[in-house]
């Protein structure tokens, strides 16, 4: 029956841990992670749909400016307008959730996202330059009306960006 | 102004208490030599000066228990060796004495229920803990659900397994703390101890206590305690004869 002789430091206590404040006031640590957790988790979902919101309005003028292209009503100034701006759409809404403005989308730019040969890619920077100069300009060097043939070659090359 | 006197009583604090550690020390040592000279009253005496001085160990509890086994005292030994169980429940020579000192007394356990004999392979501050850790990890899951798009079956499945755990955990709790051997358990300290059907000196007995047999207080009155017995029988004992183990 012999002796033990080493005494520790700290003093043990007979109050179940769950009855000590240290215990309690530890709980804070993960309580505040929780409210952590939940405000990010709530932060991501409105910026979710924030973004969901702009695809849907990006896919419905798409859409509408599409069906206005198929009609083969609009003058030639506008006609290209809209088909550069489908272009810029359908840019952005490939550009993923980077979030990329429509408007600052280029010829280049909608090249390189959609990985375009460089027939498509000429055909590209053509539709913009036409686009740029009926906005510009107001008049164009080619001849006042387009051709059913260069409609369907834009509505083409429009149609095929996937 | 109104910040100096916490800030005074605060170094006070941390100036004195090296000292005091020191003081406690040299006072351990101290009644470890009067034990290992023989001298186990002088032992006695030093250890529960240090018990009062708020001193809690294990090992002091566990020592003190020693003197009192070498003194006769097989009540309080074991009363001591039962306290520094409570202290560190996997305390080995604790243990290792107890079941001597109980042997030498023929001292009476208390029987213990069948979930609380699964229970006891942790400890109550054990399922404290696991009961924190369940119930914080079921509320992130809980958030990570409400908040998710899709509700993922392995999530809702992490959610379960939390609440089961957490109610388990404080299931466990309870019934150690409630149980025979919880925070209400005493033991008898006294010589010749009879438990009586009243508060009453001349009242029947129920049972005979040995030094060390374990009870489980229930209530008190004046000096009288009403505890659960072994053997299932319950009965009056006086107050001075047993001892609460949680101080």
């Amino acid at each position: 029956m012999y002796q033990l002789t080493d005494r520790p430091a700290t003093t043990g206590s007979f109050a179940p841990l769950y009855t000590r404040p240290a215990f309690w006031t530890a709980q804070f640590v993960p309580f505040l992670a929780l409210i952590g957790f939940a405000g990010w988790k709530i932060g991501r979902a409105k910026i979710g749909n924030r973004e969901a919101r702009r695809t849907a309005a990006l896919q419905h003028e798409a859409a509408e400016l599409m069906h206005k292209l198929r009609r083969n009503a609009a003058p030639p100034g506008e006609y290209y307008a809209e088909a550069s701006r489908v272009v810029r759409l359908k840019t952005a809404l490939a550009s993923g959730s980077g979030g990329l403005d429509p408007n600052v989308v280029d010829a280049e730019t909608a090249a390189d996202t959609f990985k375009l040969n460089s027939d498509s890619r000429d055909q590209l920077r053509r539709l913009f330059e036409q686009s740029d100069e009926w906005q510009y300009s107001g008049a164009h060097n080619g001849p006042a009306k387009i051709s059913p043939e260069n409609r369907r070659e834009v509505l083409e090359l429009i149609e095929n960006l996937k | 102004m109104n910040i100096r006197a916490p800030l005074i009583a605060f170094l006070l604090c941390a100036l004195a208490s090296p000292s005091l550690l020191a003081q406690a020390d040299a006072d351990f040592a101290k009644a470890n030599q009067e034990y290992a000279q023989g001298h186990f009253g002088e032992a006695i005496a030093g250890y529960e000066a240090l018990i009062r001085a708020g001193q809690w160990s294990a090992n002091i509890f566990y020592d003190l228990g020693n003197a009192y086994f070498r003194t006769g005292n097989f009540g309080r030994a074991i009363l001591n060796y039962e306290r520094a169980l409570a202290l560190e429940p996997h305390h080995p020579e604790a243990t290792a004495n107890l079941q001597i000192a109980r042997d030498e007394a023929r001292a009476l356990e208390m029987q213990q229920s069948w979930p609380e004999r699964y229970l006891r392979f942790a400890s109550i501050n054990q399922y404290s803990i696991a009961a924190a850790a369940a119930f914080w990890l079921g509320a992130f899951c809980l958030a990570t659900l409400i908040f998710a798009r899709r509700r993922s079956a392995t999530m809702i499945f992490l959610a379960m397994c939390c609440l089961l755990a957490l109610s388990i955990s404080v299931f466990a709790i309870y019934t150690l703390d409630r149980g025979g051997k919880g925070s209400a358990l005493a033991i008898v300290t006294g010589k010749d101890v009879q438990a009586r059907l009243a508060t009453a000196d001349t009242a029947n007995s129920v049972l005979a206590l040995p030094p060390g047999s374990e009870i489980k207080i229930l209530s008190t009155r004046g000096d009288w305690i009403y505890a659960a017995l072994p053997n299932n029988l319950r009965g009056w004992i006086p107050a001075k004869n047993a001892e609460q183990v949680r101080l």
